[in-house]
């Protein structure tokens, strides 16, 4: 869901402030200010647990504003040099084996990102929080005095097919803990959690998400190893002809 | 005269008469039968396929079946139309987008193919509203509502109500493109491809997804006067090659089922040479006997000055009369088994064959024209046994016979 | 031994008669014959074209495979299981097999297609899969190219790809991984795009094993029976051998349900014609029969008179008939043996080819086979007998007086 990338770049760019007494239109308008943020280079881990298969990825992630993101795989060795850029809503592949760029069909884009339990089309769409969800604050169900509780429900014609999100937020220095997704009847579908708190590249985050599918008894975790805030690469990072070389 | 000493000869022997007549008799029984539950099977397989969606015949651009791609739509819509029309024999039209498409809820997502109706059309062609199990049937022309075959439903868990979305491609740039709609109706069809993989929807609202303008990808048509084997009497007038659209029959669309109907005619033929040798047997077998019995009598008139053509006819008459009394007894056992079958049938249904599964029981199917058919050829074929049982009485000397007595 | 003598010479004594009448029941058991013949042979040759073709007479799978087939239901060919396919008397041959779907792409065409990877020599040793290259060579012939395939003729429409093209995949491992490689196109296979093969591409097992990450794993093994009719006892007999819960070996006729299916539903209707058939040979027999009895009252009543007892008579004309239905029987099978043997080697041709359950059939053939046979000859002769017992009856217990008035 593009929720949490959005999230995912909301944190790396961005720290909360304290203030003393916070609306949810100014969360949310500090979530909305921050696509107009500056850009990153991480290294990660993603480790996908499904029914059939468990694997662990190394990945180079690099990211301008809310448009561009490349990402290079380092390991394992089967899958290691392959990349994916993603410019505006579009994206690409590229294989060194075969040493080839693909273009990645419309058709496939409501699959899962490398057998995760994210999509191609969570790391592309464009779906804005305030636009699109109306937000409320509500008592935290279970933590009400250290959590905040964001409810958002998407508005009648929201392209989504979640019936509610909630989101999690620490009172006291606004750090995510878990974001829910709901179907319409209430059941929970998916879960985010965000873990391990702390400073990385100069801002405090939640270094580890994971997201759970509880259908289908599966999960991905994403640990993130470094960060870097406001790096300093060549525009040519998110250009073809960079896809091909190492 | 001759005409009743043959009817007259025939019963001096009752019992062999009667036989014979038995035998002819049921084997035109069987015959007739046999041939109105196929007729009947085939009509059955043909009007499950085509009234559901595949109707009679359907309208495409030229190259869309390939792939199904989106930017395929119908050339020159209103002109194309307006041709349809003007046959008398259409009686409905219905008009399609469809496009494969990804269909995700919370529960996950599932490649489909979705249409793009006006479900008042839609149903007069395909009845989609007799299928419906839950919730209900499309109700606009425009508007949220998507309904689905339980197969998806039940896999990915559906509640009516529930949001959808679905993804596509849109046939203007072949960018993504996205629609949220609303559960409305589950049907059932009994075909597996629909249930498993249909989605109807609005047929404006997917236009618009699609970027289509009004325009369609597929027109499925219904003709009244049918042939027996489901195809429309008068020949539809084909678009021009330079249209760069093609309207194709049920029949070329769906190829093997119409192998189905051509096989049981040669089923058919084969049984039906099968069972007329083996009556032709037993009729040369009576009529042979008959003669050789009566060889002295027949001596005794052809040396009296009966000539030979005479003697022969009355052989022949002996088995015209025969064969009258046969077909009289088969025709009303005939009527009498398929009285019986019309009301119980076959039951085939679940089975699925050549792409069509058969959802109700099977009917003889009535036609008269096998009334007259088999019966003539039966009396044909007993005629050409009593040629050769003929043929003997026309050229046996009257001294040899003379002699011959009583065997 | 008199009696079978006497009966003999009965027979001699009414030549014409006892002819026509042995005409008449050979005549019959032919025609019936050839039925069941061309019945049988159908079917026979309906399962040998499926079982040939594509799904040889046994298959092994992991034990959930075939309730949903999934990349992941695969089970290890480990070599305890080869040997002891190897070494099973029925087992002709067998060959493994991996199914999957990729993401195939030549130039800026792309589609998903469906995947069969093979061991191109056994499996041409169990299906027909080297006939079916239509243009290029077979994967055994592609030397020197590392990872070939043949491709479907639809598929190649859709791709415009041609001998010697290189495509690239995309899939997803077994393990999770980005499974992504290049294929060399060797052989083009289908003969219509609407043929199974059409939509397929075909590819070697190691290439699979490799692209897919499976290591040694497979979805399935095909076996060629001896004697297919034994598929049902051989899958039993081979899941007792291996002995392994996770292995489910299932019979052609499981694996193809819907197949089997339709041509047991088929046979049920053709049942209902071969009844018909035994009524009308029955009956061509009773009259045979029957005339032969009565046409002879004189003489009994003869015999009667001269003191013959009646159980005499009655058992001559039991014997008498089922000596002369014998007879006919035995020059009969001169003809019904010739006969099936000409049609099952020569069929008759179906043009078009017709589609039955997945399966394209070009010609109807006959069968020779012992039921083929003797089923109709013991019918004929069993019929003989029977219906000779009302008869003999009744000409034993006549009155002299009155049976010698007769005729």
């Amino acid at each position: 869901m593009k929720l949490i990338f959005c999230f995912v770049f909301l944190l790396l760019n961005y720290s909360f402030p304290a203030f003393a007494e916070t609306s949810v239109e100014d969360l949310l308008d500090r979530v909305d200010e921050l696509y107009r943020s500056d850009s990153s280079h991480a290294a990660m881990e993603m480790q996908i647990v499904t029914e059939n298969w468990e694997r662990t990825t190394e990945m180079e992630v690099w990211s301008r504003g809310m448009n561009d993101t490349l990402i290079k795989i380092l390991s394992p060795r089967k899958d290691k040099g392959i990349k994916t850029l993603k410019r505006g809503n579009q994206m690409w592949n590229y294989f060194p084996k075969i040493n080839k760029v693909l273009k990645v069909p419309p058709s496939m884009m409501m699959n899962s990102w490398m057998g995760s339990d994210f999509s191609n089309d969570d790391l592309v769409k464009e779906n804005t929080l305030a636009d699109n969800f109306i937000s409320k604050l509500e008592i935290h169900p279970s933590d009400p005095d250290k959590l905040f509780f964001i409810v958002l429900r998407p508005k009648e014609d929201t392209v989504t097919v979640w019936g509610k999100i909630s989101i999690s937020i620490r009172l006291a220095d606004f750090m995510p803990v878990e974001q829910i997704y709901y179907d319409e009847q209430g059941e929970k579908k998916r879960v985010m959690e965000f873990r391990e708190i702390q400073q990385m590249g100069g801002k405090m985050i939640p270094a580890v998400m994971e997201m759970r599918t509880l259908k289908k008894n599966s999960k991905t975790l994403i640990r993130y190893k470094s960060i870097n805030f406001n790096p300093d690469f060549s525009e040519n990072i998110f250009s073809f002809n960079r896809l091909r070389r190492k | 005269m001759i005409w009743k000493l043959a009817w007259r000869n025939l019963w001096r022997n009752r019992v062999r008469t009667w036989l014979s007549a038995l035998v002819i008799a049921i084997g035109l029984v069987a015959l007739i039968f046999i041939d109105t539950m196929m007729v009947g099977m085939t009509t059955n397989m043909v009007k499950n396929a085509t009234d559901s969606l595949m109707g009679h015949a359907q309208m495409h651009a030229l190259g869309f079946r390939d792939e199904y791609d989106v930017k395929l739509t119908i050339k020159n819509l209103d002109e194309t139309l307006e041709q349809l029309r003007k046959d008398p024999e259409l009686t409905v039209l219905s008009q399609r987008a469809m496009t494969q498409a990804m269909l995700s809820s919370s529960g996950g997502g599932e490649p489909v193919l979705s249409l793009g109706v006006d479900p008042t059309e839609e149903n007069l062609l395909s009845k989609f509203d007799e299928a419906i199990i839950e919730g209900e049937y499309l109700d606009s022309v425009s508007g949220k509502k998507m309904i689905l075959g339980w197969k998806v439903a039940e896999k990915l868990e559906l509640i009516l109500g529930e949001r959808l979305v679905l993804t596509a491609v849109d046939a203007e740039s072949g960018e993504m493109a996205q629609s949220l709609f609303r559960l409305s109706g589950i049907f059932k069809t009994g075909e597996e491809q629909m249930d498993a993989s249909m989605v109807l929807v609005p047929r404006q609202t997917l236009q618009k997804m699609l970027k289509l303008g009004g325009r369609i990808h597929e027109i499925a048509l219904r003709y009244k006067n049918l042939t027996p084997a489901g195809i429309p009497l008068r020949p539809l007038t084909q678009p021009a090659e330079s249209s760069g659209n093609e309207l194709l029959l049920w029949t070329e669309l769906m190829p093997s089922l119409y192998m189905i109907t051509q096989m049981t005619d040669l089923s058919m033929a084969i049984m039906g040479i099968i069972l007329f040798l083996i009556i032709a047997l037993g009729v040369t077998n009576t009529l042979l006997m008959g003669l050789y019995e009566r060889m002295f009598e027949f001596g005794v008139i052809k040396s009296i000055g009966t000539t030979p053509w005479q003697a022969a006819r009355l052989m022949l008459y002996e088995a015209i009369c025969l064969g009258f009394l046969s077909i009289v007894a088969g025709l009303i056992l005939a009527v009498l088994a398929i009285a019986l079958f019309a009301i119980y049938g076959i039951d085939y249904t679940g089975i699925e064959f050549s792409g069509v599964t058969f959802q109700e029981k099977i009917y003889p199917s009535f036609k008269w024209d096998r009334l007259f058919i088999y019966p003539f050829l039966s009396m044909g074929f007993t005629l050409l046994a009593a040629v050769y049982p003929a043929f003997k009485l026309w050229y046996m000397l009257p001294i040899e016979a003379l002699r011959k007595r009583k065997l | 031994m008199l009696t079978l003598r006497l009966a003999f010479r009965n027979l001699l004594r009414h030549k014409s008669r006892s002819l026509l009448c042995g005409l008449s029941m050979m005549g019959a058991y032919v025609l019936f014959s050839i039925s069941l013949g061309f019945s049988d042979g159908s079917y026979g040759s309906l399962i040998r074209m499926l079982t040939d073709t594509h799904s040889g007479h046994v298959q092994i799978h992991q034990k959930d495979y075939l309730d949903a087939p999934s990349l992941f239901r695969n089970f290890k060919l480990t070599a305890e299981i080869k040997s002891l396919l190897t070494a099973h008397p029925e087992v002709l041959a067998w060959t493994p097999r991996i199914f999957s779907a990729a993401l195939i792409f030549r130039e800026n065409k792309s589609t998903i297609a469906r995947l069969m990877a093979i061991d191109p020599e056994l499996e041409a040793q169990v299906t027909t899969m080297r006939e079916k290259v239509q243009s290029g060579v077979y994967l055994t012939e592609a030397v020197g190219v590392t990872n070939p395939i043949l491709l479907g003729l639809q598929l190649q429409k859709l791709i415009q790809a041609k001998p010697g093209d290189e495509l690239i995949f995309i899939g997803q491992g077994a393990d999770g991984s980005i499974a992504n490689d290049l294929f060399t196109v060797v052989g083009i296979v289908g003969k219509s795009s609407t043929d199974a093969e059409a939509r397929r591409i075909y590819m070697t097992l190691e290439s699979a094993q490799e692209f897919l990450s499976l290591g040694e794993r497979i979805h399935e093994v095909t076996l060629r029976l001896q004697n297919y009719t034994k598929a049902r006892s051989a899958a039993v007999n081979l899941q007792d051998i291996f002995n392994n819960e996770q292995l489910d070996v299932q019979p052609w006729q499981v694996v193809e349900e819907q197949f089997y299916k339709a041509m047991q539903a088929d046979q049920q209707g053709n049942w209902i014609t071969q009844a018909v058939i035994m009524l009308i040979v029955g009956l061509v027999v009773l009259i045979t029969v029957l005339v032969n009895v009565f046409e002879r009252r004189h003489e009994y009543g003869l015999l009667l008179a001269l003191g013959t007892p009646p159980v005499f008579i009655f058992r001559s004309v039991i014997v008498e008939m089922t000596m002369l239905s014998s007879l006919s029987v035995l020059v009969g099978l001169f003809f019904s043996f010739s006969l099936n043997l000409y049609y099952s080697v020569e069929g008759i041709a179906i043009e078009p080819p017709m589609e039955y359950g997945g399966v394209l059939f070009s010609d109807i053939i006959s069968e020779v086979s012992l039921f083929v046979l003797f089923v109709p000859a013991v019918f004929t002769i069993a019929v003989a007998f029977v219906v000779a017992f009302l008869p003999a009856a009744k000409s034993a217990l006549a009155v002299p007086i009155e049976a010698m008035r007769e005729n």
